[in-house]
């Protein structure tokens, strides 16, 4: 197998928006490389559509020290309170910065950054709804991601497209570079380099119905996993209430933002008994489980398995200017139109809280105490700062890409003129080349397809907005037997030139890693806090459980550590809306 | 409500002899499924060779653009209870095919890089944002929702025949710039895309029109720069 | 398969066919305009131009140049700024123009025969 070398001095996993605005920041100290699995502009960000969080006022009165008290109520009192002061404040400069490198934001009649409600952003601690959400119709992702790429492409950062990564190397206590494939024609290539920036997204595909792109398979939280390192928070994985029925499409909380409210099969508008203040615009995690309450308890659209997002009410012409996507996707995808019929909506699979430990400057910890890996970063959906803590609050993702982002570019760069050349091995190369062969070689009789259904199926029934003892337990023994189903997989397709069969059944052992860290996370944490609520458990136990949860996969299987909260600001307090 | 579906699928597979091929698939899809779903399902049940791009699979990332019975769509945007029973797929046209349904972009995403597609501003940038009136920003309302699937270039009978034609995507793009208020390169994007194998070239075949999966009424956008570049002067590459 | 055909394209193709049929006619006329050495040849050649094939050839021609000038206005109206929303419209208006005036030229014509 034909296998080249580059070297980089900082070498960027993931083209999306963590990504792209880490390489901004490294461009001007020492060379840069973007590996990306698709084009770069074909990632993820750009399916984000309702909006990015910053207190700008624009629309009306708002302050960083709001939008902090609501990401940390949000968060269920579980985010690090100094890393969320950070964003929040961080927020301003940031969104003006994206102004001028070319976003094109929605404006108000004045000709400044337009601004809506999102859920669970305030005014004055809680007061009434805020329009904090910056926005660019609802196509925010597509506009911050565009903009990125195209300062990355002025500024001459290298990109390699459709490249994927196979590995990770952190050797020695520091990273060493990484290992990738060009999916074009299958030869290897081995980037060596001073500082690798994990920028890899999430890994919502783990879940039966999601919003998230075949592409989110989060196999370098995996890679790192299975070298020792620990994933933080995984327990905690949002639902978000408005995916379209039986599809998982995202329907943005903008639309509630908007206006629309949500009604059960009475034609009630069920919220208003959930979180009486803010309703419709309550946090994802509680509107989800309302929802699916609702359903439960028979309350469905005649009796079935979703509710109404009805926005027949809102005025037409907000609908076309203010979200003009969603408006099609219902018109292509469910054969409706917004304004004349209520959208069929259920819960759907959107963003993972947990991910990569790393601290404010997007280093990668490898332990509780704080203790880093030398030369590795993360930043975005992938990693876990933590600013989302239990439950992410609308708006704060973009937001959290770029900001941190930036500054682990931003620390990337700093130690680069300290920081030793790293070395591949080609031992760790030769691992890779090995596990390729024997998944072309094999002669097993399970498929990807089948596995990887399975595995979605059950983490769908089990893991999802309720969880249980029971069927947590349940569902580990379902994975370790998808694991051995694994192990006889085998696949068609033999050949080098663009092998997605090859790489489907890679990214599918990451999952079943990724996915049992989830499901031991949920069982470990007996309470219920945010996205992670347990049945058995309906109660957030502060006494014993305000702390992060760090999992370590071991030989005898899968250890957990906790690290406290960072608490400065706000003393934790009953979340009610 | 389920049915059965045939997909007719151009192949080439390079390793194989010979290279190209068509395959019949027969498989059942109900009526909330898209041809994506299809190729899917083919993939994980039938065929594991068949290869195609895809990613967000609800029309915006721009992956999965290929030719669906005759005419460029997203595989993702294109529900099967729409086509007939016999779907035929083949790659976008007039680019390379390396696998499949998969071509090589390359060509494509190097014409767009020729607009100098990114906001040129020196002038230093004010305290907070530049102002921008909501009718300056719906100039370009429409130019900035593409997703660069390349359906309208190799959709287009110019670029068919002349591959040097920068095409409906780039010139797209370059009016997203021109028409910022915000951008101040107009001058050096006009004289780029007013050469030989720029503006000029573009006949109104509305192919591209016809074909964007955003709705996208690219042609209108070039006949913008055409009257823009007339009025400033720039018939052929300069002033 | 081959690529669909829609209004615009058709229209493009149609317009270019029509224009090199014209440019060939064009040539024809000019090399027979240019051997009217007399009044003679000028009289046969008028007398030629009763015969019913030429005639319909005539109709013919007189049908390619209504296509090509009404493609051209419409191009011309959608490059000065009319609506592209009106491209098809536009089409169909043409082609509607383009019959009225060939049937009412072709009954001019015909007189002439009959």
């Amino acid at each position: 197998m034909e296998i080249s070398k580059h070297y980089f001095d900082t070498v960027i996993i993931g083209s999306g928006l963590a990504g792209c605005r880490a390489a901004i920041e490294c461009i001007g100290n020492g060379s840069v490389a973007v590996l990306s699995k698709l084009y770069p502009t074909r990632s993820h960000s750009t399916a984000a559509q309702g909006g990015i969080g910053a207190a700008l006022g624009n629309e009306e009165e708002d302050s960083p020290e709001w939008h902090t008290y609501d990401t940390v109520k949000g968060s269920d009192f579980l985010g690090d309170q100094d890393a969320i002061e950070i964003m929040c404040y961080d927020a301003i400069p940031t969104i003006i910065e994206l102004e001028h490198m070319g976003v094109p934001f929605s404006r108000t009649p004045e000709g400044k950054i337009a601004q809506r409600r999102f859920g669970g952003h305030t005014r004055e601690f809680g007061k009434a709804p805020v329009r904090r959400a910056c926005y660019s119709a609802d196509r925010t992702g597509h506009a911050v991601l565009f903009a990125l790429y195209e300062q990355c492409q002025l500024k001459g950062v290298k990109f390699f497209q459709e490249f994927q990564v196979l590995d990770i190397v952190v050797e020695n206590e520091a990273v060493q570079g990484i290992i990738a494939i060009n999916i074009k024609d299958g030869s290897i290539h081995v980037f060596e380099a001073k500082a690798v920036i994990v920028a890899s997204g999430g890994y919502g595909k783990i879940f039966k119905v999601t919003s998230n792109a075949y592409a989110s398979t989060g196999e370098c939280l995996s890679m790192l996993f299975r070298q020792g390192l620990p994933l933080e928070d995984m327990e905690f994985f949002q639902f978000h209430p408005t995916g379209l029925y039986g599809l998982g499409i995202l329907i943005t909380e903008g639309a509630r933002g908007e206006g629309g409210i949500l009604i059960n099969g009475k034609g009630e508008r069920f919220m208003e008994r959930y979180a009486p203040t803010i309703k419709d615009l309550a946090p994802r995690d509680m509107v989800s489980r309302a929802i699916l309450t609702e359903i439960r308890e028979g309350r469905g659209i005649d009796g079935k398995d979703y509710v109404y997002l009805d926005l027949r009410h809102v005025d037409k012409k907000i609908l076309e200017e203010r979200l003009p996507e969603i408006t099609t996707f219902c018109k292509i995808y469910m054969g409706i139109d917004p304004s004349e019929a209520p959208i069929p909506i259920v819960p759907t699979a959107h963003y993972a809280m947990g991910g990569i430990p790393t601290d404010i400057d997007g280093r990668v910890l490898k332990d509780v105490d704080g203790s880093t890996v030398y030369g590795l970063y993360a930043a975005g959906e992938c990693a876990c700062v933590s600013v989302h803590g239990a439950n992410r609050l609308g708006c704060n993702s973009l937001l959290d890409t770029v900001v941190f982002g930036r500054r682990a570019g931003k620390s990337a760069s700093s130690n680069l003129r300290t920081a030793t050349k790293g070395r591949v091995t080609k031992e760790r190369i030769q691992i890779i080349v090995d596990c390729i062969n024997m998944i072309k070689n094999s002669n097993g009789r399970e498929s990807v397809g089948s596995v990887r259904k399975d595995l979605q199926t059950a983490m769908m029934d089990k893991c999802s907005v309720f969880r249980i003892e029971e069927g947590l337990k349940t569902l580990l023994e379902e994975i370790k037997q998808l694991k051995e189903r694994y192990k006889e997989i085998s696949i068609k397709d033999k050949s080098n030139r663009f092998n997605t069969e090859l790489l489907d059944a890679l990214e599918l052992g990451h999952m079943l890693t990724l996915a049992e860290a989830i499901t031991a996370s949920a069982l470990q944490r007996t309470e219920s806090r945010g996205a992670h609520y347990r049945e058995d458990y309906p109660e957030r136990d502060d006494e014993n459980w305000l702390k992060h949860t760090f999992a370590f996969l071991t030989d005898k299987g899968i250890n957990f550590k906790f690290k406290p909260v960072k608490i400065t600001r706000f003393k934790p307090e009953e979340r009610k809306y | 409500m389920e049915k059965y579906y045939t997909f007719r699928i151009k192949r080439y597979l390079p390793d194989e002899n010979p290279s190209e091929r068509w395959d019949e698939f027969r498989i059942k899809l109900n009526s909330m499924e898209r041809v994506l779903d299809g190729l899917v399902k083919i993939k994980e049940t039938k065929d594991g060779t068949l290869t195609f791009r895809k990613s967000c699979a609800h029309g915006v990332c721009g992956s999965c653009a290929m030719k669906i019975n005759g005419k460029n769509k997203l595989a993702c945007q294109s529900l099967v209870k729409d086509l007939p029973e016999l779907i035929v797929i083949e790659p976008l046209p007039s680019l390379p095919v390396i696998k499949d349904l998969v071509v090589d972009m390359t060509m494509f995403f190097e014409k767009n890089d020729k607009v100098l597609p990114y906001l040129i501003n020196e002038e230093p940038p004010p305290e907070r944002e530049r102002i921008q009136s909501p009718q300056d920003q719906h100039k370009i309302l429409e130019s900035i929702t593409c997703i660069m699937c390349g359906s309208c270039t190799t959709s287009c009978p110019v670029f068919w025949a002349n591959k040097n034609y920068l095409g409906p995507s780039a010139l797209l793009k370059a009016f997203r710039f021109i028409f910022d208020t915000r951008d101040r390169a107009t001058d050096e994007r006009l004289a780029r895309i007013t050469g030989e194998n720029g503006i000029w070239r573009c006949h109104s075949i509305f192919n591209c029109v016809e074909v964007c999966p955003k709705e996208i009424d690219v042609t209108k956008h070039i006949l913008k720069l055409k009257r823009l570049a007339v009025k400033k002067g720039f018939t052929g590459g300069e002033k | 398969m081959r690529y669909r055909w829609n209004t615009g394209s058709i229209a493009w193709l149609v317009h270019r066919i029509t224009g090199i049929i014209l440019t060939f006619y064009l040539i024809a006329h000019i090399y027979v305009l240019s051997h009217l050495k007399d009044p003679e040849a000028y009289q046969k050649i008028m007398s030629m131009m009763k015969n019913p094939i030429i005639k319909f050839g005539e109709l013919v021609l007189f049908a390619i140049v209504l296509k090509h000038v009404f493609a051209g206005i419409r191009i011309t109206l959608l490059e000065m700024g009319v609506s592209t929303k009106y491209q098809k419209q536009l089409a169909y208006a043409g082609a509607l123009i383009i019959a009225v005036l060939w049937f009412v030229g072709a009954f001019y014509f015909l007189q002439e025969v009959f």
